[in-house]
């Protein structure tokens, strides 16, 4: 965090080493379709990528676009607002069984089934959550563990077995193979930055950063808290249902242990703290240097990965606690835009 | 008691937390286009009454009117909306939004949100500080941008909690000046303020409170030479 605030940015800038300026500077002095392009290049390469690759690469490709895509749900409400969910597993465990249910039993297309999925968690999962978005801080976020932790339950539940089929589970052949799952995860991490991008840039991104740095001001400046909230709740849990799907059709078999597990909840938190809380960039930062870490890490210490992962996430919380994004505009590495 | 111009209408309200009785029976009324101070020593019920008013707490019985309309319980926002606005004894900004932000976020009343924001900016002179985070500028200037907030609303009634608590001459001023230039446009201010060089020079009316009641009420000049306010604030350190 800079504390020479009171000079200049001009003057500020003859202090910085020359790679920290030349990035700051390429950001700024880049037209936006010269953004276009770097982003339109990425997406070239990540389309061609599956021609290429071997199947477990797709496959680690494809858990990057889904926790990323998960972890941009996740920042919707709980990065923007501050309302941290501890709670995520289980809107993506209902999200997976709403997805293979409607396959399954009623024989719905995949989209289709996708799409129920998005739609039915949303108004489900915001519906719960109304009544938690009270409480605030360390309350809410264990509100919302006790609620997954509640949904797991009911899922491997005896009165519900008819339906969820319990603790045996449901297996189903999916229609979309690999490549396909890759390619959708790419579509949805690409439309869900694309919709943080625009949020983060618009009034209601900015009403939704205020009630996570004072709800009391905000409301006491005109914000509507309670409708902002709820909005973003939408969001947060639209998100977790669609990718509880994609997950089913990549498990091809689901269980209450498996869709509701907490690392669904653990990981898209840790990938926004890493990245940066509330910003477009941290999202995906986030998710890439995790997965890849993490992928490292147990291919390289099967014995000492899971010890390693933890000392870096420590790390990364004790010298960068507003994530790397919050880091690089504190340090003028880039410039303090809401677009990154 | 309720004139035309009577602008805040308090009614007999009371809060009670248990036992404790913050504020207790107290009525009065503002005129439109007035600077009232509101003094009276620690734990008086000051704040709490700002709260009351405010809509950040609700009131046990009593009822208080802005403008005509009864507004009693009413949330803090709506309040807002109707033209009620406050600021917060403990100075509070949205930290780590920038300067600009923390204005353009008080926009969904105003039509011209950017132009506003730029104009007050310009009074307050930090337009060159505008991409600065709020929680890197000193105290002094989060007290302008807490000011310049609920300017933004384009409020009628302006609630004060202690603005210059704390902030160097210069800086107070400034916000003296503020004020001045908003009472020229005919907008009413409650003041809550310990410095009583202040309260006496700049207000047209103070009420006096003390152990959650009014004590009394009047112009600075008369409520000075009341032998009670002389005892009540200088005389005993009533904490509670």
């Amino acid at each position: 965090m800079t504390v020479a605030q009171d000079t200049s940015v001009g003057s500020d800038r003859d202090l910085l080493s020359s790679g920290q300026a030349w990035l700051y500077d390429t950001i700024v002095s880049a037209s936006h379709t010269q953004f276009v392009g770097v982003l339109a290049a990425i997406v070239v390469v990540l389309l061609a990528l599956p021609l290429v690759l071997n199947s477990y690469l797709v496959q680690v490709l494809f858990t990057v676009f889904l926790f990323t895509g998960l972890a941009f749900g996740w920042n919707f409400m709980s990065g923007f607002t501050g309302y941290v969910d501890f709670g995520y597993a289980g809107f993506i465990g209902f999200g997976a069984y709403l997805t293979v249910i409607s396959i399954v039993d009623f024989g719905f297309p995949w989209p289709l089934a996708l799409l129920t999925a998005m739609g039915v968690t949303a108004l489900v999962g915001t519906a719960i959550s109304v009544p938690m978005l009270r409480l605030r801080g360390a309350y809410f976020a264990i509100a919302m563990l006790a609620a997954a932790t509640a949904a797991q339950l009911l899922a491997s539940s005896s009165y519900l077995r008819p339906i969820t089929r319990g603790g045996s589970g449901i297996s189903f052949f999916p229609e979309l193979g690999l490549t396909g799952q890759y390619y959708l995860a790419l579509t949805i991490v690409l439309i869900l930055g694309y919709v943080t991008y625009r949020i983060a840039n618009a009034p209601f991104g900015l009403r939704l950063l205020a009630i996570r740095d004072d709800e009391t001001l905000a409301a006491s400046l005109g914000v509507k808290t309670v409708r902002e909230k709820i909005l973003g709740m939408l969001l947060h849990t639209a998100v977790a249902g669609l990718l509880g799907g994609v997950l089913a059709f990549n498990l091809s078999y689901i269980d209450p242990n498996s869709v509701f597990n907490i690392q669904y909840t653990e990981f898209p938190i840790v990938m926004v703290l890493f990245g940066g809380l509330g910003t477009v960039l941290g999202p995906v930062i986030g998710g890439v240097i995790f997965v890849v870490l993490y992928e490292v890490l147990w291919s390289t210490f099967p014995q000492a990965y899971q010890f390693l992962f933890g000392a870096a996430i420590v790390a990364v919380v004790l010298f960068m606690p507003e994530g790397i994004v919050e880091y690089l505009k504190d340090n003028e590495y880039i410039p303090r835009w809401r677009s990154l | 008691m309720a004139s035309a111009d009577t602008i805040l209408d308090v009614t007999d309200v009371t809060k009670r937390f248990g036992e404790l009785v913050a504020v207790d029976d107290v009525s009065f009324g503002i005129e439109r286009g007035t600077f009232v101070g509101l003094i009276g020593p620690n734990g008086a019920g000051k704040s709490t009454l700002f709260n009351l008013i405010t809509g950040v707490l609700s009131p046990t019985s009593g009822s208080v009117h802005f403008d005509g309309e009864d507004i009693t319980g009413n949330a803090l926002r709506k309040n807002a909306e109707r033209g009620l606005v406050r600021t917060f004894q403990q100075t509070r900004v949205l930290e780590r939004m920038t300067v600009r932000e923390n204005l353009l976020i008080a926009s969904q009343l105003t039509n011209s949100p950017e132009s506003r924001a730029q104009e007050l900016l310009e009074t307050i002179e930090l337009a060159d500080k505008q991409d600065t985070l709020a929680r890197d500028l000193s105290f002094g200037q989060q007290k302008l941008i807490s000011i310049s907030q609920v300017l933004m609303l384009e409020p009628e009634l302006i609630l004060l909690d202690e603005p210059l608590a704390g902030v160097n001459p210069t800086m107070e001023n400034k916000i003296l000046e503020i004020m001045r230039s908003q009472l020229e446009r005919g907008k009413t201010f409650v003041l809550v303020e310990h410095d009583m060089d202040v309260v006496m020079s700049e207000c047209d009316d103070v009420v006096v409170m003390e152990s959650g009641s009014v004590l009394t009420r009047g112009p600075p000049s008369t409520v000075q030479q009341n032998e009670r306010v002389l005892e009540a604030y200088f005389g005993s350190d009533d904490d509670e």
